[in-house]
């Protein structure tokens, strides 16, 4: 297959715009259905086109799509329910506002502190390296739900619950970060670090010059993962946080749900466009790191 | 290198950034100081945007009348009792607590204060079958609200159409299995109108699922086996009830949205009218009773308030308990529950607006609630016997294999003496 | 010169390995702990955990011990519903080397400088962030026996589809093509992209030179160069094969269908029956399992790649 692939990149083309619209699917299914009446969601059989009806619907009254369409979303944006007291912003920018906090802080955490950690692992020679290694490799085999509640004791130990701590710092020190930039580390060619070495360049200097500009897209990768995973995360924060203050998206948007009428599907798919827009623009923004071919430049500067 | 540069200044900048945001949000949090001398209770409940406006009103009235008290209200938005047991294992649970479906579990371990000197209960004031959800051992481990039940919820103008009369309020099972079939409606093939879309209560049917004092199973019997045959022949036999089974957490067409819709003439639902009244507005709708057969069963659910065992504060907990489950406060609930306290529960249902107009189903089957046994492993022994259900109703499992297999899983959870 | 070696790891690892032995570690022991005890979480406070030695171990291998009226302890034979669902998971799991295989494909196909290739990865990492109850909804829907859009493309072509999410043959490979579906452009391709970056240019230009062609070149360059992140990529895709996989069973089948996954039954056990020594033991016995196929990889990788 891929000597033909060489043939053209017409036929690359449409073979990944056919693999990439049955994944936008369902993306575009949520889109959709955000801005739907609630009656509407389930008024026909799910269609392999849903669009249509809102397209049609919108042609014959533009003016509907502004006041119905948008609805879900003023709904989301003016939403607001904390105690009076307390200035800061509340309600939903509050929500937005620790997520934000949650995901750049758990991010900053797991890149800075791992990637030294890394380095130490992949080309430090130390007594012990390989036994604290599989230390950090075994507490990934162990699933959270039997974890979670030792975690929560020693945070009421230290007294965090209910604290911004409580929920970034447990999810800082993962050893997945460390394992994957470890990984990547080993990749980089021997020669390159007996030059620097001979060049009189330390530890540090490896690291700060070496490894990391080498790194640059396994970098872009956990920043990637980590930040998406910290913006999505939902059973920790809820664990930890006893008031809506601490609350970020994934919490706050269940508060839509009501108990005894069904879920408002627009209203949560609204709420998910809002949720998963900004991951859009986090990863366009550092998957450049996967085409600028930084390592050849870095190594030659 | 200028990139380095370039990106250990944005990296900088960044952390700088994330943790000015972080102090800021620290500093803006509404948090409470204990300064003043007043007791703290913190009072947790399931987060539903109606029912929270209900508490969060309580609770504002509950501190203006106690000045020496100040309750705080937290709202869980989802995991529930995931949350409560993490709390409960670092003893760090709500003074006070809303309960639902997970009371048994927890009662029943203990978790809760025992009450029941702290209430007095004038004999046939309250619904009995409601109180003693919240007995255990013959004690009060809370106070429940109410209760909620599944009756027949159906579509006048789709009877009216089918040329049927209304059900009457002493329908047999058979006589609802025929209107089911009356009310389907087929087109080229395909169902284009069921007659029914829910489940009848094992109860109906004699069926038990222990014995009175819990040590034994009862499920290989003839009454389970004729509950789930009557549920195979709407589904297989008369193509009159669709045989994709709701399933937890979400589902593809709930039976209210099938309802809603005019796509199921007929469904099994609680006590949830408001939100009928304001989804329907196309046709004519009422409740009839569950149809009658062995004996007069539906099922239910209750909700009520308990106080934690490990609270620091028991007096002060059990004093916004009464107040929480008082018969004035049930009656702002009757929206959503029909109250255990007889009188509050006849003037909810007086009070409510129509329809649903056929009033005394409510009240009947009040009487008739059938809740699952209160055991301490209630939870296993509802999910055995749901997966068997889900097995024999979409024909993976003969009815005769699954209750065989059901009945050898509890008795395996019952005989288990080690946990 | 061996303390002064060890002075400078420990610059490099204090930051993480002190928050790692507190937040981390002290968990993952106590669950270890755990495991050799019963401890019902509501009933009991910590200090009241009892120690039982191997009962939870035993309990899941299949069989538990039962006191009669007259104190009398006997070991009886029971259904073996860890066995079960590990079956399930591990059945699950075979789909792990076709998607970790698309996952190279992908990156390798996006690995090129194209007008328009940021929106393709885009769209193709899409599904990983949208997973959730919402898109799981949906795939209920494209599942569903009559209306559902998988078994009317399938009548286009004249075959009647099954009813996927509600029988013991279906459901699974049902759940393994959603999460094929929302797996393939997520985390394995981004790390398959940042592997390509760092491999040299040089080497696929040598091997250009002496008249490789675009196959050769991925498959005597660009694959041993993978090495390090397949080997990482292979050995997460273990671990969230075993222990992920909860959310889709929980929402689409209850877990019925033989979809019932070891994380899914852990969590039942926890979370649901108050049991959570004996689910220690359960997430111990999968830890064993993923650390055994860790050390078998790991000493097939040492030896084709210098550590």
């Amino acid at each position: 297959m891929p000597s033909r692939i060489k043939s053209g990149p017409l036929v690359v083309y449409g073979l990944l715009v056919l693999l990439a619209a049955s994944m936008l699917f369902p993306f575009y299914w949520m889109a959709i259905t955000s801005l739907k009446g609630k009656a509407d969601v389930f008024s026909t059989e799910p269609k392999l086109i849903p669009g249509r009806q809102l397209a049609e619907r919108v042609v014959d009254d533009p003016r509907w799509f502004f006041h119905s369409g948008t609805d879900n979303y003023s709904q989301l944006l003016a939403w607001q329910r904390l105690v009076e007291s307390g200035s800061g912003p509340r309600g939903f920018s509050r929500f937005v506002l620790n997520t934000v906090f949650f995901a750049l802080a758990i991010t900053l955490g797991q890149v800075i502190t791992s990637s030294l950690a890394a380095f130490a692992f992949a080309r430090l020679r130390f007594p012990g390296r390989k036994q604290i290694f599989f230390a950090y490799l075994a507490t990934l085999m162990i699933p959270a739900t039997v974890t979670m509640i030792p975690s929560y004791i020693l945070l009421r130990e230290l007294g965090w619950v209910n604290t911004y701590q409580a929920v970034i710092l447990p999810s800082v020190f993962t050893a997945y970060g460390t394992f994957m930039l470890r990984q990547f580390f080993l990749t980089i060619p021997r020669e390159i670090e007996d030059a620097a070495r001979i060049d009189g360049c330390s530890p540090l200097g490896l690291y700060w010059r070496i490894a990391l500009p080498l790194s640059t897209p396994a970098l872009a990768a956990l920043s990637i993962v980590a930040f998406v995973g910290s913006w999505r995360t939902f059973m920790w924060p809820l664990i930890v946080s006893s008031t809506e203050d601490l609350f970020n998206l994934p919490l706050g948007l269940t508060l839509f749900r009501g108990m005894y009428t069904d879920p408002d599907w627009p209203l949560l798919m609204a709420g998910s466009m809002v949720m998963t827009l900004p991951l859009i623009l986090v990863f366009i923004a550092g998957q450049r790191y996967f085409v600028e071919g930084i390592r050849l430049g870095a190594v030659k500067g | 290198m200028p990139l380095r540069g370039k990106s250990f200044f944005f990296t900088a900048g960044v952390l700088a950034a994330t943790l000015l945001l972080g102090v800021w949000l620290h500093s803006t949090r509404t948090l409470q100081a204990p300064a003043d001398q007043r007791v703290h209770l913190r009072l947790a409940a399931l987060y539903t945007s109606q029912a929270m406006e209900n508490y969060q009103d309580l609770v504002d009235d509950f501190n203006r009348r106690n000045p020496d008290l100040l309750v705080e209200l937290q709202g869980i938005p989802g995991s529930y009792y995931d949350k409560l047991l993490v709390m409960f294992a670092g003893r760090t649970a709500p003074d006070v607590m809303w309960m639902g479906k997970g009371m048994a579990q927890f009662a029943s371990r203990d978790a809760f204060l025992d009450v029941e000197d702290e209430f007095r209960i004038p004999p046939g004031h309250y619904y009995e079958s409601v109180l003693d959800c919240y007995r255990f051992n013959g004690r009060l481990m809370g106070f429940p609200l109410g209760a909620d039940f599944a009756v027949i919820v159906y579509n006048l103008d789709l009877f009216q159409q089918a040329g049927l009369p209304p059900p009457a309020p002493d329908w047999t099972l058979e006589e609802f299995r025929q209107a089911a079939k009356r009310l389907t409606v087929r087109e080229g093939g395909q169902v284009r109108q069921w007659g029914f879309y829910g489940e009848i209560d094992p109860g109906v049917f004699g069926a038990e699922v222990l014995s009175p004092d819990m040590s034994e199973e009862r499920i290989d019997r003839p009454e389970w086996r004729s509950y789930l045959d009557f549920h195979l022949k709407l589904i297989f036999e008369d193509g009159s009830m669709p045989s994709r089974l709701e399933i937890p957490g979400a589902g593809i067409l709930t039976r209210r949205q099938a309802f809603y819709r005019g796509q199921a003439a007929m469904i099994s639902d609680g006590f949830h009218f408001q939100t009928m009244r304001e989804e329907i507005s196309d046709f004519r709708w009422d409740i009839a009773p569950v149809p009658m057969g062995a004996r007069r069963a539906c099922a239910s659910s209750t909700q009520g308030f308990a106080v934690s065992r490990h609270t620091p504060h028991p007096a002060e907990a059990v004093r916004l308990l009464r107040y929480l489950v008082a018969p004035e406060s049930q009656r702002r609930m009757g929206g959503v529950l029909v109250p255990s306290h007889r009188e509050s529960a006849r003037q909810a249902i007086e009070d409510m607006p129509g329809p649903p107009h056929n009033r005394q189903v409510i009240l009947d089957s009040m009487e008739t609630l059938n809740p699952f046994p209160r055991h301490p492993k209630i939870n296993e022994l509802q999910q055995a016997l749901a997966e068997t259900t889900r097995l024999v109703l979409t024909r993976q499992q003969s009815p005769e294999a699954g209750l065989r297999e059901c009945a050898r899983q509890f008795r395996e959870i019952l005989g288990r003496t080690h946990p | 010169m061996r303390s002064r070696a060890l002075g400078i790891a420990a610059l490099f690892l204090l930051p993480n390995l002190l928050g790692f032995l507190a937040f981390t570690l002290f968990p993952v022991v106590a669950s270890f702990a755990l495991s050799f005890c019963r401890w019902d979480p509501v009933a009991e406070p910590v200090s009241a955990i009892e120690p039982v030695g191997l009962r939870n171990y035993v309990d899941l291998v299949g069989f538990h011990s039962r006191t009669d009226s007259g104190g009398q302890t006997s070991w009886v034979a029971n259904t073996p519903r860890f066995w079960e669902s590990l079956y399930n998971t591990v059945f699950m799991m075979l789909a792990i080397p076709f998607n970790m295989a698309a996952s190279l494909l992908l990156a390798v196909l996006l690995n090129r400088k194209m007008r328009g290739m940021a929106i393709f990865r885009s769209a193709f990492f899409l599904p990983s962030i949208t997973a959730g109850v919402g898109t799981m909804l949906l795939w209920m829907w494209m599942f569903n026996k009559d209306m559902g859009s998988i078994n009317q493309v399938l009548a286009w072509v004249g075959i009647q589809g099954p009813d996927w999410l509600q029988s013991y043959f279906w459901a699974k490979p049902a759940l393994m093509l959603m999460a094929s579906w929302a797996g393939i452009g997520g985390v394995n391709m981004i790390l398959y992209l940042a592997g390509l970056q760092q491999i040299p240019r040089e080497l696929h230009e040598a091997a250009a030179l002496d008249g490789a062609g675009r196959w050769q070149q991925l498959r005597h360059v660009t694959v041993p160069m993978l090495l390090p992140v397949t080997f990482f990529i292979f050995i997460i895709s273990i671990i969230s094969g075993l222990e992920g996989g909860f959310d889709a069973p929980y929402v689409m089948t209850g877990g019925s269908f033989g979809t019932t996954t070891v994380s899914l039954y852990l969590y039942r056990q926890g979370f649901e029956f108050f049991r959570m020594g004996y689910a220690s033991a359960v997430a111990w016995v999968l830890f064993l399992i993923v650390f055994l196929l860790t050390m078998i990889n790991w000493r097939l990788a040492e030896k084709r790649v210098e550590y």
